[in-house]
């Protein structure tokens, strides 16, 4: 308890961090965003290092849109580790696309997981920001720093990969 | 249907995102280390390189080769065999392929010179008693002056923005870069406490200044974490070596003491299938340590494979003191029956013959379909992929141009992030680079290239990078700045000077 009798995580509320409040707001969606495209194993190591990369920048001050700059961590963040995997086991990742072969029941997670493994990085972040977030295309464009023509191409992508596991 | 399909999806996105896990406390976030989800993996991965460089060093260079700035070939090229390597000229020996069979096309010939570098490595090679395998243990000095830290996770201490606080090393440069950081990372391991490396299936442990390496044949750890406690270190007048105890179930066979690095240079051969196989045959004459210590004879004379590494392995040919190293990109080449027919059909040629048969890169890249098209810094960048063959075409506003090989061109024109940014010659002698950078990068900037200009654009998973160097001639490294710096994203890409024409 504090001086003042405020509880004592309010008080330590006034000590924190600038960046705290706004990550402590945007922390769900980085965490659905992040189980949508490296799965819930990896979600919480894959937010904690992003995050942790982002909030130790000496000029962290200088970001104008920290969730959006957020997101885009987590999104590159999740890019280069399913890369690094990719390079490492090329081979459990052709066994395992291999393993889609019949329709997907949309409301089974492991289904869902093998399916989104179909997809990119960037698809799954593009897929999840549309489908979960309801958001449009301009905003999408602009949380993930591309291109509106981007975001529509790799849509159309992720849904070509998916129609014919999803009929 | 698309609504339908729209539904399921957002199903599917329920689905997926139901079970997400708490999020890091801010606490959490302030607290911990960040060194990456998979930290021993990553602090495994300096070890891991300069591993692979002391294999591939252990092996004579087998599937390495300079970029190619050792400047042109003397116009009376020596015979290597009289007096060692001559920094700067080429290989003497030319090979073709005789009868190539369906589908089988040469997309590039190229050779690279020869060099010659100070440095030490003692090797010894150890044998069972009963002949059963072979194990090939390399020693190189760490470099002068380093401290090595008694702590073998070195990331957290390493300065910002260093290769080691990354734990990542430039795209094409990992291996022959990373070995500061490996020997400071072996420090304090020893035979007991050796470090067994999956990447290059070898045992690492360091001796005073010097990195211990040992291979088997066999890859069997436990096998080679026996022959390493029955090690005996000497002192030689070239730094140490191995003896081994007399109850040992090894023997020594073969040392070597090296004080020069040596390479005579390489003549290649790239093949291309039309279902996309590649097939890349490099002729080398290995000077150091015999690159076939560890290989095992196939039934065809001549033929031995050898692990490169946990799934797969490759092929070499012996022909006298040549070595054709044989090596695939999406295959594996020792067990395929056609590619083994092309090794026995290599046939020795003139260089003459050799240089007659090289293709027209240009025409043969040019002539795949374009796949995908980008404007950068008054360029037209295409992407070229058709059967075994993927490349890039670069146009300046002027008309000059030029192509290169760059495997893994995707069908939709996205360029492989894995792959080395290539240095493309044009037509008027001067070149650029094409590459591909993390979504989220931004390239290096002017004053650190000299003059040279970089530029992106979105492609995809990726973003694909051209760079215009300007009063340059060599490699040079270019710095990457933006989110996805850092633990796993390379903060640095290698830009590859093309080799120069000959």
């Amino acid at each position: 308890m504090s001086s003042t009798g405020e509880p004592a995580t309010e008080a330590r509320h006034t000590d924190e961090p600038p960046w705290a409040a706004v990550y402590r707001a945007e922390a769900p969606r980085l965490m659905r965003l992040a189980t949508a495209i490296v799965g819930r194993a990896d979600a919480y190591d894959l937010v904690a290092d992003t995050v942790g990369r982002v909030v130790r920048r000496s000029d962290l001050h200088t970001i104008d849109d920290l969730p959006a700059y957020l997101a885009r961590a987590v999104v590159n963040g999740a890019t280069d580790r399913v890369r690094s995997d990719r390079r490492r086991s090329d081979r459990e990742e052709r066994v395992g696309r291999l393993v889609v072969t019949s329709s997907v029941d949309p409301t089974n997670a492991l289904d869902v997981r093998r399916a989104l493994d179909r997809l990119s990085p960037q698809q799954r972040a593009i897929a999840y920001l549309v489908y979960w977030e309801d958001m449009t295309i301009p905003d999408v464009a602009h949380r993930l720093d591309v291109s509106e023509g981007t975001v529509r191409r790799q849509l159309a992508r992720a849904k070509d990969r998916l129609r014919e596991v999803l009929k | 249907m698309n609504d339908l399909l729209d539904d399921r999806l957002r199903t599917m996105m329920r689905t997926a995102t139901a079970d997400a896990p708490e999020a890091p406390t801010v606490d959490d976030l302030q607290t911990i280390t960040v060194v990456g989800a998979e930290p021993r993996q990553r602090s495994m991965r300096p070890i891991a390189a300069a591993a692979a460089v002391m294999a591939v060093a252990a092996a004579g260079a087998l599937v390495w080769w300079p970029s190619g700035d050792g400047g042109p070939q003397p116009a009376d090229t020596p015979d290597s065999t009289e007096a060692g390597v001559v920094p700067g000229s080429y290989l003497d020996a030319y090979y073709l392929p005789t009868d190539l069979p369906d589908g089988w096309q040469i997309v590039e010939m190229r050779r690279s010179p020869g060099f010659r570098t100070e440095s030490s490595v003692n090797a010894v090679v150890f044998e069972r008693r009963d002949r059963s395998d072979r194990a090939l243990v390399t020693l190189s000095p760490t470099p002068t002056g380093s401290e090595l830290p008694a702590s073998t996770e070195p990331v957290d201490g390493a300065p910002e923005g260093s290769a080691l606080a990354s734990g990542s090393a430039p795209a094409t440069t990992e291996a022959p870069e990373q070995g500061k950081d490996a020997q400071e990372t072996i420090a304090g391991l020893s035979p007991a406490t050796a470090q067994w490396i999956d990447d290059a299936q070898s045992l690492v442990w360091s001796l005073g200044d010097w990195a211990v390496l040992l291979a088997t044949r066999s890859s069997d750890e436990a096998s080679a974490r026996a022959l390493a406690l029955d090690l005996l270190p000497q002192v030689t007048a070239s730094g140490p070596s191995f003896d081994v105890k007399d109850a040992s179930e090894w023997v020594e066979v073969r040392e070597y003491l090296l004080t020069q690095d040596e390479w005579a240079g390489s003549n290649t051969v790239v093949l291309a299938h039309d279902d996309g196989r590649m097939l890349t045959v490099a002729a080398s004459r290995p000077t150091g340590i015999d690159p076939l210590e560890l290989a095992s004879p196939l039934p065809e004379p001549g033929l031995f494979r050898y692990r490169t590494s946990p799934d797969d392995v490759g092929l070499v040919r012996r022909d006298g003191d040549l070595l054709l190293d044989f090596y695939g990109v999406n295959g594996p080449v020792a067990t395929d029956e056609t590619q083994r027919a092309i090794a026995i059909g290599m046939r020795r040629v003139t260089e003459a013959e050799w240089l007659e048969a090289r293709p027209d890169l240009n025409e043969v890249v040019a002539a795949a379909t374009v796949v995908g098209t980008f404007e950068l810094l008054d360029h037209t960048v295409t992407a070229h992929r058709e059967g075994g063959i993927s490349g890039v075409c670069v146009e300046r506003a002027d008309g000059v141009s030029g192509c290169a090989l760059l495997l893994g061109v995707e069908p939709d024109g996205e360029l492989p992030a894995a792959a080395p940014t290539q240095g493309i010659p044009l037509s008027d002698g001067t070149w650029v680079a094409v590459g591909s950078i993390a979504n989220g990068l931004e390239p290096c900037e002017e004053p650190l290239l000299q003059g040279a200009r970089a530029s992106v654009v979105p492609n995809g998973d990726v973003q694909t990078m051209l760079v215009v160097p300007a009063d340059l001639d060599a490699s040079f490294a270019c710095p990457l700045v933006g989110v996805g710096e850092g633990e796993v994203a390379p903060n640095e890409v290698f830009i590859a000077n093309p080799p120069p024409a000959d």
